[in-house]
């Protein structure tokens, strides 16, 4: 096919070529403080502003995303009648009250009735908010099954996605994550 | 991009399945190059599936002992098998672990085996690579380049691995002494490397803005590269 190098001499050679290559890609890549910053365009996908939106809360307020700017945002879309739903509750709501001070956590409820909401949320004793979606926003976040987690740092930018149940341990090593960097 | 594989009413994650497309893929191709390199089939066989659970046991280990609090009040939480958490690093260390103990225990040649099974790393990289693109939280550069918002990075690795492969295969009839497929193939891959280091969208960086991975992938292409000069015949 093609003859690789075998000598010392033919080695030494290409490993300078190779290694000056490196070199200069590595000095041209560097990030220095003029690298321009990435722009923030809205797209649900991690390194991107997330979408924004208005939804109505169980206790009947309105919601908005961007007003939670300051503080990281957990949002989790999910349904009474999704099985790992019903599994992961029980580690959102620890989670929640062990963070509560850190950050917020939303619950996206998918096109069910405020009495299936209210059933769940009294069967878990889940107390952070949880909103009603017609599907909008599970359309606007591109979410292809539930349950579907979203990390959003304080500054409003999508850092994770975590695609299925999570469990405390992982929704805390997230978040330590995303507090740290902050 | 695609986390889930929706059939039906089934939604199946899809990095999960790539990585266990992957390992079905490795054990595949190491038994049918063990042939080929003078390795007994089943040891090779047996090496790859000891390496590649050494590999998720201690990422899940050391992930478990990161977050023990947690998994104290819900010891089931261990073995949770959707999103279980990982820390990679940890992974990778205990693999490499595992497959240099099992070939020291089995007198294995290390060297040969390097060879041999330089292929399973690259096949695996590239599972993981796609899962990243497809389901996972990895992402690119921003460019406007062909109407994307961002760069396929995680494709560009893919390609960089694939390469690698063909320079692999291509090598094995010119192999003069072993680990020289080894080192030739980890040159490449680490200069690959180099240059689809800068997309990534999140890289880590150190002092004065260098990216750690470069720097890395530079010390290991030059310690492989002293290493083929100096085993090679003058000349």
């Amino acid at each position: 096919m093609f003859q690789l190098p075998q000598s010392r001499d033919a080695w030494l050679l290409w490993g300078g070529i190779l290694l000056a290559i490196g070199l200069v890609v590595t000095a041209v890549s560097r990030r220095t403080a003029d690298t321009p910053p990435d722009p923030l365009v809205e797209s649900p996908a991690p390194g991107f502003l997330a979408p924004d939106f208005t939804l109505v809360t169980l206790d009947g307020e309105e919601l908005t995303l961007s007003e939670l700017r300051g503080r990281p945002v957990v949002l989790n879309f999910w349904a009474s009648w999704c099985g790992p739903c019903r599994i992961e509750t029980p580690h959102f709501q620890s989670f929640s009250e062990n963070f509560a001070d850190e950050l917020v956590v939303l619950g996206v409820n998918q096109q069910e009735s405020a009495e299936a909401i209210t059933a769940f949320a009294e069967e878990f004793s889940v107390t952070y908010p949880l909103l009603f979606d017609d599907g909008e926003v599970y359309q606007m976040y591109a979410v292809f099954g539930l349950p579907t987690t979203y990390f959003i740092s304080a500054d409003g930018v999508i850092v994770d996605v975590i695609p299925g149940a999570a469990t405390e341990a992982v929704l805390v090593e997230k978040v330590e994550r995303l507090l740290r960097d902050e | 991009m695609f986390p889930f594989l929706n059939i039906g009413p089934l939604a199946l994650p899809t990095k999960p399945l790539l990585v266990i497309a992957g390992i079905y893929l490795i054990q595949w191709v190491v038994e049918r190059l063990a042939v080929r390199m003078s390795v007994p089939v089943v040891l090779a066989s047996e090496w790859v599936f000891r390496t590649v659970i050494a590999g998720f046991v201690g990422a899940r280990a050391v992930f478990v002992i990161e977050q023990w609090d947690i998994y104290l009040r819900n010891p089931w939480g261990i073995v949770w098998p959707v999103t279980a958490g990982y820390a990679v690093w940890a992974g990778w260390l205990a693999a490499g672990g595992m497959w240099l103990w099992f070939g020291y225990q089995r007198e294995q040649n290390l060297w040969r085996a390097a060879d041999l099974f330089m292929p399973t790393l690259l096949i695996f990289f590239c599972a993981l690579r796609l899962g990243d693109l497809f389901g996972g939280p990895g992402f690119g550069a921003v460019t406007d380049l062909f109407g994307l918002n961002r760069h396929l990075v995680q494709l560009y690795d893919v390609v960089v691995a694939l390469i690698v492969l063909v320079i692999w295969w291509a090598g094995q009839a010119q192999r003069r002494w072993d680990g020289w497929l080894f080192l030739v193939t980890t040159v490449m891959f680490t200069f690959g490397l180099t240059l689809t280091l800068p997309f990534r969208g999140d890289p880590i960086l150190i002092g004065n803005g260098w990216l750690l991975g470069q720097v890395v992938m530079i010390g290991v292409m030059t310690a492989a590269c002293a290493g083929l000069a100096y085993f090679s015949v003058e000349g």
